[in-house]
């Protein structure tokens, strides 16, 4: 009933996605955006609040403010403040490690949906070596629970890879007993500083149903009562009426991402193929007519074995981001589908 | 079941709701999601004013389409309604 239709693409974007600068303050292995120093041209002040304006005139429901580190603008609370007098739903990706109990307090008055915190250790040494910098967790701790104690919605995300997958029963732990509201988890990727180190960090494939399996013995143990869920939809699907639906990319569909120059992408991790620039184009004419947004909404243009699939109707075709960096076009197969693992258990891989 | 008939699903306060085609798009605020609704879904919602009664919205449907059986629409509106109610978008009218 849920749709999550491939096909379904809305008359404006309902979900932006805002890389709001590329400066980072840690050094993280895996980096998709390779977050470190700001780009020269990033968008001033008065250009996101102009653009925001005209997302809310587009009737926009939610901004996601990601980076980078987005705590490293100076104007951050300005333009969320901005924002919230817009009246849209926001959200915010944050390493955690410029939040303090005062920070914690400001989001909280500015009814943030929720701040999603990076956590990829159980102590110390696992995170910090993964971050680059030390005393990132404790740093990242003490915002996590500052959050927690100012009443916002937090969300824990960890990026499972060969450092940390052996904790992966004391990250969960760590991650219930700080009192958040959600789990969410990934893998290291090949994209941006994940290139360079996939092939040492990743997990096989089969480690990686270890841990969608730990965690998915572990959602089944939650009580709705407990106040807190693990975001299991974009590793397996969704789970409606007790059936598994595969998910189904929202990009270019219903979701835009902005990079901190302002070009106009699919998604945060696809930032290098641009649709075009909001400083020269409206997101309206880009969203409608850019060559790119249509290519990608097209699911006959979907390859490889994904084109195949008797799922590419329901699914549209997995990741455009992963399919890009495995074959060079947004529209290739998705590398990772979780439908690929049951047939790989099956022994059939040689044929995908 | 008899609750359910003579109940009025309404939509929950504060969801930002976008009709788009003959389908619509949700967003739920206490869940931070949004959810794509086909159009099946879609009619139902537009129903959900909480004046509409469960046999109400069932009357509807079957005036909107011929050859449909009474007994069916009602099984699938319960379906409906209830993942509706699941997703914090409907909720039931002085509940």
């Amino acid at each position: 009933m849920v749709l999550d239709n491939p096909t379904f693409v809305t008359t404006t974007p309902v979900i932006v996605k805002w890389e709001i600068t590329k400066a980072c303050n840690l050094a993280c292995k895996h980096c998709y955006a390779r977050g470190g120093t700001p780009s020269k041209d990033e968008l001033s002040t008065d250009e996101v609040k102009k653009f925001m304006k005209r997302f809310a005139d587009l009737n926009v429901f939610t901004l996601q403010f990601t980076g980078g580190e987005p705590f490293i603008r100076k104007d951050f609370m300005e333009l969320l403040r901005f924002a919230h007098e817009l009246n849209f739903s926001i959200d915010i990706l944050t390493n955690g490690t410029l939040i303090n109990k005062e920070v914690a307090k400001k989001i909280a008055s500015l009814n943030v949906h929720s701040v999603q915190v990076s956590l990829d250790g159980a102590n110390p040494d696992t995170h910090d070596r993964f971050r680059g910098i030390p005393g990132a967790f404790q740093r990242t701790i003490l915002a996590i629970k500052s959050l927690v104690k100012s009443k916002v919605r937090v969300s824990v995300a960890t990026t499972f890879n060969r450092t940390n997958v052996n904790e992966l029963d004391e990250i969960y732990q760590l991650v219930r007993d700080l009192g958040v509201c959600s789990f969410l988890f990934g893998f290291v990727y090949p994209i941006g500083r994940g290139e360079e180190v996939h092939r040492d960090l990743a997990l096989s494939p089969e480690e990686q149903e270890l841990v969608r399996e730990f965690l998915i013995r572990e959602s089944q143990k939650i009580k709705q009562t407990d106040g807190f869920s693990i975001y299991i939809d974009e590793a397996i699907g969704k789970i409606i009426n007790g059936k598994v639906r595969p998910p189904v990319c929202k990009a270019g569909r219903i979701m835009v991402a902005i990079t901190a120059e302002g070009n106009v992408a699919l998604c945060p991790m696809l930032s290098e193929l641009s649709a075009g620039n909001l400083r020269n184009q409206d997101i309206q004419d880009l969203w409608e007519k850019s060559p790119l947004f249509l290519y990608i909404r097209n699911i006959r243009n979907i390859k490889g074995y994904c084109s195949a699939c008797k799922y590419l109707d329901v699914c549209g075709g997995g990741c455009k981001a992963m399919a890009f960096f495995k074959t060079g076009d947004p529209m290739g197969s998705d590398p990772h589908c979780p439908y690929i693992f049951s047939t790989y258990k099956k022994g059939i891989n040689s044929q995908l | 079941m008899e609750d359910l008939v003579l109940g009025k699903p309404i939509l929950r306060k504060g969801l930002k709701v976008r009709f788009e085609g003959t389908g619509a798009i949700i967003f739920v605020p206490q869940k931070g999601k949004t959810y794509e609704l086909n159009s099946t879904a879609t009619s139902v919602i537009k129903l959900c004013d909480g004046n509409n009664t469960f046999r109400g919205i069932v009357g509807a449907i079957c005036k909107g389409y011929e050859d449909t059986e009474e007994r069916m629409v009602e099984k699938d509106l319960n379906e409906i309604l209830r993942e509706l109610e699941q997703l914090g978008i409907v909720t039931w009218k002085n509940e």
